[in-house]
């Protein structure tokens, strides 16, 4: 199995093909240069009547914003510093033009690389992805073809945007990249055209066969090599399902059963009112997850209390009687605070984020819990806090809350009764989950962070991505940790990170105890899909089973064959 | 030849749609010579990878220049580029 970034949601079974990177040809002996100067030429000319073409296909079949992509590649191809710098390699240093081109391509790919922020590093595809189209059209050689008539899962180094745009889309079934991360160009066409990808894939291209079958795991970036039996049934099950849902639009219980019938809770992670509408047309209950700081990002600063409460009674007013878990602003890290100026850091994930942020700014977080009791008469509120580390975040917050509570009570404004909770994201908080149990109604456990922080792995990045294994027995070990506690302190407990859709993972969370499972929209169907398949005894055992293995790997193989020899019988039909 | 100073609005900082308004707009404008400059680096505008190159986040302090006819115009129509906010990505 390998692991990789999830890019776009998404199941798919299929068999791989590799797509090989075009080869580097030897050093071309030059003819004169001024020969060079017009090949040079001559296929600028060519790329950028390939990228217009490229660029108003996009624009019709995806959209406007996709095709910026090759507007920019465009004008790479127009720059004056490129083209000067290149011929005077020409002139100068009597190179061919490709290999004069390929040193400033080079050159200019070190550059961005060296540069600070992963967007800007991520313009060093960019130019290479020109690069490769300069050089093909140097080599006279053919675009990558797949076998007429096939669907196939893609597997590159590297997917270049003009790849992914310039393969017939009917074709593909997913898409596998070793480099890469969520927001690099493929990552984006992918999602506009709907096709489930994962990137950061280290070695996919060594390991994975050509032909050889897959299973490819949009929603939690896990590829299964060469699955068997019953797994393949299942994960098929799961496709069919997704497109099915389509054209199903009744309600569905905002709950799973298990095949021996207990009943899990199906929550929802939104972080627009959009997703809502998404949700609802499923026919669900409970907000599991409300990512507040996503509701205001395209605003120039953070809107008032008012406009806050607002939107907060929309959303509780259209899920009402269902609950809301509202998380608060959880800024800092890699999500840029509108209006606030913030220092640099060096690193920012150890930094200033979550309920540290907002106890350094008392104003924004006074705002949003006023705004958040105003709007409590509409509905069924939680409030949870972000990235706990200490107890004493937790006092410190329960003093402002109960602060803002005697204000609002002086002035006799009217507010509802709102349990209190935290995220379990952070080792140190699974670590003392007992003690925190003891201070608050509710635990909600972020795997995602929690992952990273226990694995000391930045998933973002692509060299570090095949690290992140939420199966890690460390792992496995922190979650049990905090669902005991709050099972011990008989407070509620729900999962809502990406571990809650992720069908390997399911049996392993049901076993520990987990009953409430908070997922995308888009997730939710697979989710009780798989729950439905889950004998709740099994499930205990395989995870006990689990708690002792030592390592990532043993784990997801007990998980695997568990799902594989169908000890999990109820996908007989 | 005139300049001004201002701290850039782009959400994302400037690279892809705000540096392709910025060469568009300094390709319409092709008799003057328009530069901008953060810390010790210079790039003319005309050039989006050097404008990439300077790896503008939102928030830093930047100098446009603009020599040529017409200056007080063409660094409004740059200052609106570099100060907008941009649409959000998720």
């Amino acid at each position: 199995m390998l692991h990789g970034i999830p890019a776009s949601y998404g199941f798919a079974i299929g068999k791989v093909f590799l797509l090989e990177d075009a080869k580097k040809t030897g050093k071309a002996k030059p003819s004169s240069v001024e020969e060079e100067i017009a090949r040079f030429r001559d296929a600028l000319k060519k790329a950028r009547a390939e990228l217009s073409e490229l660029c108003s296909r996009v624009s019709g079949e995806v959209g406007h914003s996709e095709a910026d992509i090759f507007m920019t590649h465009l004008l790479f191809l127009e720059d004056p510093m490129l083209i000067s710098a290149t011929e005077n390699l020409i002139r100068n240093e009597g190179l061919s033009a490709w290999d004069a081109l390929d040193r400033v391509i080079c050159e200019l790919e070190e550059r961005f690389a060296a540069m600070d922020g992963s967007i800007f590093r991520s313009k060093a595809g960019d130019v290479r992805d020109v690069a490769n189209r300069l050089q093909n059209i140097f080599n006279g050689a053919p675009k990558e073809k797949i076998p007429e008539g096939q669907k196939v899962i893609i597997v590159a180094h590297e997917l270049r945007p003009s790849q992914v745009a310039s393969i017939d889309k009917s074709c593909i079934l997913g898409i596998i990249a070793e480099r890469g991360g969520a927001n690099s160009h493929a990552a984006i066409l992918s999602r506009a055209l709907n096709i489930p990808a994962v990137v950061g894939v280290k070695g996919a291209m060594e390991t994975l066969n050509q032909g050889e079958e897959v299973i490819l795991d949009g929603f939690t970036g896990k590829i299964i090599n060469s699955p068997r039996g019953d797994l393949k049934k299942t994960y098929r099950r799961l496709i069919q399902h997704g497109t099915k849902k389509v054209k199903r639009r009744g309600r569905l219980p905002h709950y799973a059963m298990t095949r021996d019938g207990k009943r899990i809770e199906l929550l929802a992670n939104i972080a627009s009112l959009k997703d809502l509408e998404d949700n609802h047309s499923g026919g669900l209950g409970s907000i599991g997850l409300l990512r507040t700081e996503f509701l205001f990002m395209d605003k120039d600063k953070l809107p008032g209390e008012d406009e806050q409460a607002k939107v907060y009674s929309e959303i509780l007013g259209r899920c009402h009687p269902h609950s809301v878990t509202i998380r608060l602003f959880d800024l800092g890290s890699d999500k840029i605070i509108p209006g606030i100026k913030m220092p640099r850091e060096d690193n920012p994930a150890l930094g200033c984020r979550g309920i540290r942020l907002l106890l350094k700014h008392p104003e924004i977080l006074k705002a949003q819990i006023r705004a958040i009791l105003k709007a409590s008469a509409q509905g069924n509120a939680q409030v949870m806090i972000p990235m706990v580390t200490t107890i004493e975040e937790v006092r410190q917050f329960k003093e402002l809350w109960e602060f803002v509570k005697e204000e609002m009570r002086k002035k006799k404004e009217y507010f509802g009764e709102i349990p209190l909770g935290i995220m379990i994201e952070t080792p140190s908080s699974c670590l003392i989950a007992e003690s925190l149990a003891d201070q608050v109604d509710f635990f909600s456990l972020g795997t995602n962070d929690l992952t990273q922080y226990t694995l000391g792995v930045d998933r973002e990045n692509e060299d570090m991505a095949y690290m992140y294994n939420h199966y890690h027995p460390a792992v496995l070990r922190l979650i049990r940790m905090a669902v005991e506690a709050a099972q011990m302190a008989q407070i509620e407990y729900t999962i809502c990170g990406e571990m809650a859709q992720d069908p390997l993972a399911i049996p392993l969370l049901l076993g520990m105890g987990l009953e409430r499972l908070s997922a995308e929209p888009r997730g939710i169907e697979t989710v009780r899909e798989v729950v439905a398949k889950i004998d709740v005894h099994d499930a205990y055992a395989i995870t006990l089973l689990a708690m002792k293995k030592s390592t990532a790997a043993e784990v997801e193989l007990l998980v695997r064959e568990y799902l594989e020899c169908g000890m999990m019988t109820g996908i007989k039909q | 030849m005139r300049k001004r100073e201002l701290e850039v609005g782009a959400r994302l900082g400037i690279h892809g749609r705000p540096a392709a308004l910025l060469v568009q707009a300094a390709r319409e404008v092709s008799d003057l010579k328009v530069n901008i400059y953060k810390g010790g680096e210079v790039a003319d505008v005309k050039s989006i990878i050097a404008i990439i190159a300077l790896g503008i986040n939102r928030g830093d302090r930047i100098v446009l220049e603009v020599d040529g006819n017409g200056e007080e115009e063409v660094l409004d129509r740059f200052c609106d580029i570099l100060l907008s906010p941009g649409e959000v990505e998720k």
